[in-house]
């Protein structure tokens, strides 16, 4: 077992904090509960440093930690609320289309996407992130912009 | 970035607006993480407490604690002294010391001055109490079995005193004998969301020839096999859905040797039984 030392995880947490806050926040839909999954994940990256088995880079290893947490706390608010429409925050109109468009792409279309577009991950780290191979990251975010794009179309402008 | 239209771009900054705003805080993980690694410490001990108490619990009975919590026959002679002593703390019948208010004409038999001459705990398990009361009346002595439960705080009762002079007083007077070797207090109920009649208690007091007490369902399997202790059989949980057949008493050698017919038509005939008496 490799283990990770304590200040690479902080220096990752520190030079990459708000492409993690991002992507918490766009996940979670509120930058309040972004921050908070990332303090989580990272808090359980510190308990669980030792664990790290060095199969992925670190910082792979701790994208998975924050995607997970936040959606666990995505879950943990969904149950703990009454479905109903999210409210539109400057009225709606195409760019809330946008935003719901993006938000009902499947899991890992939308994780793929966040990671490109927030994190300017390369495929092969992404690949790593989402325990698949590279060519399928670019299947996968093939199949977004074909959605996204259709969607947009639809939308009356 | 080229690769994301204009519109999707203007989305996916809206969806992370806010996140900026807040800055990196190295100490408040440093501080979760300890205050996780103390929560965790703290159900550690609490698992090391109860897992003491359970080794506590299990050194008296030792490998016989799951059988008797369970329900399965333990051999009184297998038992160790502790052991005994232990089970005598759950079943034993100890003798409880009478007051004056006791020594009163006898309620359960009305009519008749009785007096209390002794009074003998059988049995206190799950909120059912076993009696054995020794009265005087007549210038002659009797001995009564009275079965009280208890639910929650205080609220319960008795066994009918009334029941006495009907069919249980006759029971009373056969057992013990090879003809009835069990006295069965076993409660059933229906409800009105479930209509199926069913045990919420197999319970009872026992000859000594009684190793075991169960359920015989309509395929003849026997279940709810619970072990006479102390000359009382007692089991509250594990029962079956259906009253089933009959309620069936074993000796050590695992012979049946009473059956008590439980099926919906043998109550229907007892009824008729005690119209004519």
């Amino acid at each position: 077992m490799k283990g990770a030392e304590l200040d690479e995880i902080e220096a990752l947490y520190r030079s990459r904090f708000h492409s993690f806050a991002k992507v918490a926040t766009a996940l979670l839909a509120d930058p309040d509960a972004g921050f908070d999954a990332v303090q989580e994940a990272f808090t359980a990256a510190v308990r669980k440093r030792r664990g790290f088995r060095g199969d992925v880079p670190l910082e792979a290893w701790l994208w998975r930690i924050v995607l997970n947490k936040a959606r666990d706390q995505r879950r943990s608010r969904r149950a703990l609320t009454a479905p109903a429409p999210q409210p539109a925050a400057n009225g709606s109109g195409p760019a809330d289309a946008v935003r719901e468009s993006i938000l009902g792409l499947p899991d890992r279309q939308r994780a793929a996407v966040f990671l490109r577009y927030y994190a300017d991950l390369d495929y092969l780290s992404i690949a790593r992130v989402l325990d698949v191979r590279a060519g399928t990251v670019a299947a996968t975010l093939n199949a977004a912009h074909r959605t996204l794009r259709k969607r947009l179309q639809e939308v009356p402008r | 970035l080229s690769e994301f239209d204009l519109p999707v771009q203007q989305g996916l900054d809206r969806l992370a607006q806010g996140a900026n705003e807040r800055a990196a805080d190295w100490p408040d993980i440093l501080q979760r993480s300890q205050l996780a690694r103390r929560r965790s410490v703290l159900v550690a001990t609490c698992c090391l407490v109860l897992a003491g108490a359970a080794l506590a619990s299990a050194a008296v009975f030792g490998p016989r604690l799951v059988p008797i919590i369970v329900g399965q026959p333990v051999d009184r002679d297998e038992l160790t002294p502790a052991e005994r002593a232990g089970l005598s703390r759950i079943s034993g019948g100890r003798d409880v010391p009478l007051t004056t208010t006791e020594r009163q004409p006898h309620e359960y038999l009305p009519g008749i001055e009785a007096v209390t001459i002794s009074k003998r705990l059988l049995a206190a398990r799950g909120g059912h109490d076993f009696w054995v009361e020794t009265l005087r009346a007549r210038y002659q002595r009797h001995a009564v079995l009275v079965h009280c439960w208890r639910f929650g705080h205080g609220s319960g009762g008795c066994e009918d005193p009334a029941a006495l002079a009907g069919p249980r007083a006759r029971e009373l007077r056969r057992f013990p004998s090879p003809e009835l070797p069990i006295l069965d207090f076993s409660g059933i109920q229906a409800s009105t969301a479930n209509t199926t009649p069913r045990y919420f208690a197999l319970e009872g007091i026992a000859s000594d020839a009684v190793k075991t007490v169960a359920i015989e369902l309509q395929n003849g399997e026997l279940v709810a096999v619970t072990p006479v202790i102390d000359n009382v059989y007692l089991r509250t949980m594990g029962l079956p859905k259906t009253t089933g057949e009959a309620i069936v008493a074993i000796d050590s050698a695992g012979r049946r040797i009473y059956d008590a017919c439980v099926a919906p038509e043998c109550f229907a005939k007892q009824g008729q039984d005690e119209a004519t008496h």
